[in-house]
């Protein structure tokens, strides 16, 4: 891995903060693009490049690929539209048998054995040898045919004992009898035995012909290594990090820790470097000789007075690592701990990350302790194991003439193999391959190298989004438009445009035939900065892309009991938390598990075996139940001007009327619907939050908004920016939560006489609403029983949002793929199977493309953030994701490890992306292509964004139904499958029977009864 | 007479049930390719269900039959001359409470996994190797000679140690097993020694033979002080290894590698406390011998301090909760070293049953964080006597002693391992002298020709 020629220490350090995951505290999770820094590049060169860096995937593998192949979900038609461009030259391979074309088709289609290294050794060596069992019979037998014909030219019938040695010979074949042989020769034995002694015979040959073939191939030196970890592992088989590690995250986790620990690192607000210096300053403390070495390192060179970047260069030169390869080597040490070094970097720039504790971080400071205990470790090696010369140089030399022999040996065993694999598919006898000799085999080791697993990987990926992107534009192309302008409607919902509300506005219209839903981002066009009656701190909730600009504090109202009740919580909590505390601690901890430790068994019992009853007692006496307040609004810098105010908040409201495009027809009511989610014993609650409001719950927004547009001077005001919102309009704000499908309405007592009615009747096909999406979401859960009822179903997922035993309250983001921004009339009534962003907008209101710029400046980044995490997360759950969560540990309150140590896990837990299907967004944008591309050039980072294709952009003619799909810098014409998309009456009945992926398709009950 | 058979069928079923399962998934396993998560979740509530009915029954009938100690004596598995080996079980209040605590606590964590486990690689694993535990710690409560003892002792190491190694494509957890298992098997010597020193002196390996029990913990040591003295040494050896207490310093926070409802059970509640259990059990050695009496209360006191001390600066859960179980559990033994038998049993019981929930709950911190802070309420430092009181310069010092665990692993290192790691690599140039001189002398020249072949046996072989 070379990350930068130069070998420039300064450059490598300014590249590295690029590499390093940028993830701020996992409870308030704000979704991104994992690989934020490649965008320069386009998708493809992206991942490639940077799995070559981290050492991780790319793409699903090609096993995954041939799955979903299988199952249908990628179809051989894309398949064959992404390899033509590989198979424009034919060649012959081996004459008659074998061309290039055929061959990379068979490498598609089967592929050869994709594991690596100790895997596939492993395989080898303690399964039998035999032939592919995915070849065709007739394969199969025209191969042993030929085998069997060669070994009477070769050999003759008598000399089965020389035929019966090499068979034996080869790596963990059967043994096979030389009756057995004699059978297989003389074509005698049609019994199963027989059969599995042929096959057995003939991979034994193939095996050896394909061995012998490599024999004589040249094989180059094995790269260098850059870092004597790697060196050293090889000679004396030691881990370096590994020793170094266990006491750099103690370290690391005790600096950033935000209230997990009792004493907090001392000096910790004067840099790590200066902490860390003054505690292995410390005489007297008995530790292992490579830690008394270090003891002595910082004695020796005062980092700390020196400053971080020359202590680092002081490590380079003790360890004798040419200059050219300064910036390599700490590079390869900081990745090996990128999930700590990535939150140092964060907090260096952004230190009121640490709210709690604060600390002064430097990603430099962590490089060079990083590297001082390196050179205390790998000093102390040298002298334990008499390694004279730890200069990487020489380190360098030794490794690789160590291990020469095994490399050599690993390449021609790899080699072999690709030949065995590749000689089934392609038909080529053991007989063949002995005649090609060297030269047939470097042709098809050569073939290896041109169409590598990446490039096959490349096409399958391509090939899958191909499928994505024709059932995305088929759905909204064969979908009959509703006219919904028609008709006046009874009521109007405005959800966030979340794909998880997807089904919640799809039912809520199947359920409610009158009712608009629309989709906003769920800030609500308010860029709060919002702090509750008791939160300690204001939250942003907003997208992180903006600023906030309204202030707002809340405030109880309440008279003097409703206080106290708050007192009575709060003091409830207190009591809990020094609990926690104390059971932590010697004497506390005695006194409380011998006085009240067996009361625990209660809330276990409860919360084991009734977890709803257990999360109604804790929401009792816990969950502040705040029905009345005001609020205190202020405009940035404090500003309380009474007109202001007015004006920005009304022009803010204004907005979000215009882009859904019901600026001259508000019904008579109006709900906003903030989202939300909240789960127990899950680290990573916070990521199924709302992303539009910058990882947060939407419900202050969705309560504000609601309070503000009844405003009547507010409502005056927006008169001005044109929008009117009729006196006989009311708008209720309300909370829905994504995880266990419960829907709030807020402010439930202001609501006048006259629309109680109507907010009533509204509110009630809004909880059928849910308990509907709440079947539908049950589907994909495989624990969850196949015959329930909404309502049962409903019941079901509060239980599970209560249950601490879940490690999958819900599916979060997971699935999405599309996102659709254009009018609901498009896509009401559309079975979307909670894949699609759907965003309010109607083009025929905004000419000049105004709306749709500030609109796609929003909902852009969030939107592809999301899809683009879930991808990465999805892939390699291991590098890019925080892998499975059920050794998750949280440490200092801010992330957390895998068991008792390790790098801080960024990215999702496998458990929340296991479902989800990795394809780049497809974003459908309703919008003429003249309108479209003239936006785009006024917003050059969403261009860019969609120029290398991290998201595919699709414009779809708002008179018509033609589509034009984005590539290479223009919109080309897309033809869209014609065709029925399947009829269904309602959604529920069509889905609830499968837990897979569903086709999409139309609701025919929902759009007729609007006539 | 029935109620007696009743009553002894009744012990059976609690004990036997987690066993049966075991061996039902187990044999199931090995014949099956794969069980479905249904089929051993059903197998595990029915076994559950039957150990907390059996458990019911037999309460029942002692609340009614009155007698609340007693041995039950199954079959004699084998003997020779005078000595016999029985399987018998030991009833008293202490053993019921520590059974319907086993009993109930692996239940609980048992339908915890059920969802928590769901479609991860080694579910089956998962679960036999809870039911192995369930078995193990059940013997150990109930065990009358000290040969079941052992037995339930080494189940509960062997499945503690492969549940710490459950994610076994990574790393870390294999080494960390591997630790825990070096420790178990050191620490185990004890508890042979104790079968071999007891059966040489009074000749049986069934404790109730020369232990009588009392009322209470008011039980009478047959022996000498000194043969005291030397039993409870060696239970303290097997006691502290289970337990991460001094001299086995600390395994304990490593062992948060497992999923976090086998971190619970073993770490909350079995294997931890089995020492302290043993000893409640066996009161009467330590209240015959003031001598060891003395060493728990010493050893207790320091182990309490260095876990508490190492506990201070962990800035993670799990392994925070871990030292602070170190630091009760010694605490435990100190009282049992001052004969506060009736407070041990009961902070056993209370730390058993809290510790188990924390552990399983230390996931939503961030939750209750939250909740908190919604409410009002502030995180609070903790430092405030302790900043005030304690100068600066001692403070970096003690932090760097907390960070080095009281640097009793690098004393180890020095007196143990290192010169252990010293004869060994002593040994191996003996036998490199010892081959090539037998090399020379049968005339084979040079080694290393059994590398040449160009097979992948071998090169796995060579590899591994």
């Amino acid at each position: 891995m070379v990350v930068h020629p130069h070998g420039g220490l300064e450059e490598a350090l300014k590249e590295l903060r690029h590499l390093l995951p940028v993830q701020g505290p996992i409870d308030t999770f704000i979704h991104h693009n994992t690989l934020h820094s490649f965008e320069h590049l386009s998708f493809e060169e992206g991942v490639e490049h940077a799995a070559q860096i981290y050492g991780a995937r790319p793409y699903i593998s090609e096993e995954q690929y041939r799955r979903l192949y299988f199952e249908g979900r990628i179809v051989a038609e894309d398949i064959d539209a992404e390899l033509a461009p590989y198979l424009v030259q034919d060649v012959q391979i081996f004459p008659s048998k074998l061309t290039r074309n055929a061959l990379r088709r068979s490498l598609i289609y089967l592929g050869v054995g994709e594991e690596e290294g100790s895997v596939s050794r492993w395989k080898h060596s303690e399964s039998r040898l035999h032939l592919r069992r995915d070849l065709s019979a007739r394969k199969r037998s025209a191969l042993i045919q030929e085998t069997r014909q060669w070994i009477l030219e070769m050999h003759g019938a008598g000399e089965q004992d020389t035929l019966a040695h090499i068979v034996s010979e080869a790596p963990t074949s059967a043994s096979v009898s030389s009756i057995q042989l004699a059978n297989f020769i003389q074509e005698s034995d049609s019994t199963p035995d027989g059969e599995c002694a042929a096959d057995a015979i003939t991979a034994a040959l193939l095996w050896q012909a394909a061995s012998a073939s490599t024999e004589r191939i040249q094989i180059g030196a094995s790269p260098l290594v850059v870092h004597h970890a790697d060196a050293i592992r090889e000679i004396v088989g030691i881990d370096i990090f590994e020793e170094v590690h266990p006491l750099l995250i103690q370290l690391c986790s005790t600096f950033i820790d935000q209230g997990v620990s009792h004493w907090p690192m001392p000096g910790r607000e004067r840099g790590f470097l200066v902490a860390v210096q003054d505690l292995f300053t410390q005489r007297g403390i008995p530790s292992s000789p490579w830690i008394k070495r270090a003891e002595r390192l910082f004695g020796e060179i005062q980092p700390a007075a020196i400053g971080a970047r020359e202590a680092l260069i002081a490590c380079l030169k003790r360890l004798g690592v040419p200059p050219d390869l300064h910036g390599d080597f700490v590079t390869a040490g900081a990745l090996k701990l990128k999930g700590w070094a990535g939150f140092f970097a964060l907090l260096e720039s952004k230190p009121s990350v640490a709210r709690d504790r604060p600390v002064k971080a430097s990603l430099e400071d962590l490089l060079a302790v990083q590297n001082l205990l390196l050179v205390a470790s790998i000093e102390e090696i040298g002298s334990c194991h008499e390694i004279h010369d730890i200069a990487l140089p020489a380190l360098q030399i030794r490794e690789q003439q160590r291990t020469r022999t095994r490399f050599v040996r690993g390449q021609r065993q790899r080699m072999a193999r690709f030949l065995f694999e590749i000689a089934q598919i392609g038909g080529l006898s053991p007989k063949a391959l002995t005649h090609g000799g060297e030269l047939l085999a470097k042709a098809l080791l050569g073939e290896e190298e041109s169409f590598c697993g990446l490039v096959r990987q490349r096409i399958w990926q391509l090939a899958y989004e191909r499928a994505s992107i024709r059932s995305a534009v088929g759905a909204f192309a064969n979908h009959s438009p509703t006219e919904g302008a028609c008709r006046p409607p009874g009521a109007q919902v405005v959800f966030c445009i979340d794909e998880r509300e997807e089904s919640f506005r799809r039912h809520l219209e199947e359920i409610s035939p009158t009712t608009d839903t629309f989709g906003y981002p769920g800030f609500f066009n308010l860029p709060l900065a919002y702090r509750g009656i008791h939160h300690l701190h204001a939250e942003a909730l907003c997208p992180v892309v903006m600023e906030p600009s309204i202030f707002v504090v809340e405030r109880d109202a309440r008279s003097h009991e409703g206080r106290r009740d708050n007192m009575f919580r709060r003091f409830l909590g207190a009591v809990s938390r020094e609990l926690q505390a104390l059971t932590r601690t010697p004497i506390g901890g005695s006194i409380v598990s011998t006085m009240i430790g067996h009361f625990a068994l209660v809330p276990f019992f409860l919360r084991v075996l009734r977890p709803s009853l257990a999360g109604r007692v804790h929401d009792a006496f816990h969950t502040p139940e705040i029905r009345e307040s005001d609020f205190k609004i202020s405009l940035g810098g404090g500003s309380r001007n009474e007109d202001d105010l007015t004006k920005t908040i009304a022009q803010g409201l204004s907005v979000l009327f215009q882009t859904i495009g019901i600026a001259s027809s508000v019904a008579p009511v109006v709900v906003i619907m903030g989202h939300g989610s909240s789960s127990l014993n899950n680290p990573h609650e916070s990521a199924h939050d709302c992303g539009a409001c910058g990882g947060k719950r939407g419900s202050p927004s969705a309560r504000l908004f609601a309070r503000f547009a009844n405003d009547p001077k507010i409502r005056n005001q927006m008169e001005s920016f044109g929008v009117r919102l009729p006196s006989a309009s009311y708008v209720v704000g309300a909370y829905h939560d994504t995880c266990d499908d419960t829907v709030v309405v807020f402010d439930e007592h202001l609501i006048p006489e006259k629309h109680r009615t109507s907010v009533d009747l509204l509110i009630k096909a809004c909880r059928e609403a849910s308990a509907r999406n709440a079947r539908e979401r049950s589907r994909r859960f495989l624990t969850s029983r196949r015959d329930l009822s909404p309502e049962s179903a409903a019941e079901a997922l509060v239980r599970r949002a209560e249950d601490f035993s879940e490690p999958r309250p819900e599916y979060g983001h997971a699935t999405n793929g599309i996102a659709f921004i254009g009018r609901r009339t498009r896509t009401r009534g559309l079975f979307l199977d909670r894949r699609a962003f759907l965003s309010s907008y109607d083009p025929t209101q905004d000419q000049e493309g105004k709306v749709l710029q500030a609109l796609l400046a929003a909902v852009v980044p969030v939107c592809a953030g999301i899809n683009l995490e879930y991808y990465f997360s999805r892939v390699d759950s291991m590098n890019y994701g925080a892998g499975t969560k059920l050794p998750h540990n949280i440490v200092g309150q801010i992330g957390v490890m895998d068991g008792a140590m390790s790098d801080l896990r960024t990215g999702l837990p496998w458990q929340m992306v296991e479902i989800h299907e990795p394809v780049r967004l497809v974003m459908v944008v309703e919008s003429s292509v003249e309108t479209l591309t003239s936006v785009l050039s006024r917003l050059p980072r969403v261009k860019a964004l969609v120029d290398k294709r991290w998201l595919w952009l699709i414009a779809f003619s708002p008179e018509g139904s033609d589509f034009s799909l984005y590539s290479d810098g223009r919109f080309e014409p897309y033809a869209p499958s014609r065709g029925e998309l399947p009829k269904i009456v309602d959604s529920l009945s069509y889905c609830i029977h499968s837990s897979e992926p569903l086709p999409f398709a139309s609701v025919v009950g929902a759009t007729s009864t609007s006539v | 007479m029935e109620l007696l058979a009743l009553r002894s069928l009744f012990l059976l079923g609690v004990v036997l049930a987690p066993l049966c399962a075991f061996m039902v998934l187990a044999t199931w396993g090995l014949f099956a390719r794969s069980l479905s998560e249904r089929v051993i979740a059903g197998v595990v509530k029915t076994a559950s269900l039957i150990a907390a009915g059996s458990l019911g029954g037999l309460l029942t009938l002692i609340l009614f039959h009155g007698e609340s100690s007693y041995v039950e004596r199954y079959h004699s598995w084998f003997s020779f001359g005078a000595h016999h080996f029985t399987i018998s079980f030991s009833i008293n209040p202490l053993s019921l409470s520590f059974l319907v605590l086993t009993t109930v606590l692996s239940g609980l964590v048992a339908r915890f996994s059920r969802t928590y486990i769901h479609l991860e690689e080694g579910f089956t694993r998962f679960y036999l190797l809870l039911l192995l535990a369930t078995f193990g710690m059940t013997l150990v409560v109930v065990a009358d000679s000290l040969g079941l003892t052992v037995m339930g002792w080494e189940f509960l190491g062997i499945s503690s140690t492969l549940l710490i190694a459950f994610f076994h494509n990574r790393r870390i957890p294999v080494i960390n097993g591997l630790r825990t298992f070096v420790v178990y098997r050191t620490a185990d010597i004890g508890l042979l020694l104790v079968l071999l020193y007891i059966h040489k002196v009074f000749g049986t390996t069934e404790l109730g033979r020369f232990i009588h029990e009392g009322e209470g913990f008011a039980g009478t040591f047959d022996g000498t002080p000194w043969n005291a003295l030397i039993i409870g040494l060696l239970f303290f050896l097997s006691a502290s290894g289970k337990s991460s207490t001094l001299p086995f310093f600390p395994w304990l926070p490593g062992a948060m590698e497992g999923p976090t409802p086998s971190s619970a059970i073993f770490y909350g509640a079995f294997a931890v406390h089995a020492g302290p259990y043993l000893f409640l059990q066996q009161s009467a050695i330590v209240s015959a011998s003031p001598v060891l009496s003395w060493i728990l209360v010493v050893v207790g006191l320091l182990s309490a301090g260095l876990a508490t001390l190492a506990g201070r600066v962990r800035a993670d859960i799990k392994t925070s909760l871990a030292y602070a179980t170190i630091a009760q559990v010694s605490l435990i033994y100190v009282e049992i070293g001052l004969h506060w038998y009736y407070l041990a049993a009961f902070h056993t019981a209370g730390h058993m049953c809290l510790r188990t929930y924390q552990f399983l709950r230390a996931p939503s911190a961030l939750h209750d964080l939250h909740v908190r802070s919604v409410l009002g309420v502030a995180a609070r430092e903790r430092t405030g006597i302790y900043d005030k009181l304690v100068p600066y310069p001692v403070q970096v010092w003690l932090y760097r002693l907390a960070l080095e665990q009281g640097g009793v692993l690098a004393l180890y290192q020095r007196i143990l391992v290192q010169p252990f790691l010293r004869a060994a690599r002593v040994c191996s140039r003996f036998e490199e002298v010892c081959d090539r001189y037998l090399d020379r002398a049968s005339g084979r020249g040079g080694g290393g020709d059994h590398t040449s072949s160009e097979l992948p046996t071998s090169i796995a072989r060579s590899n591994s």
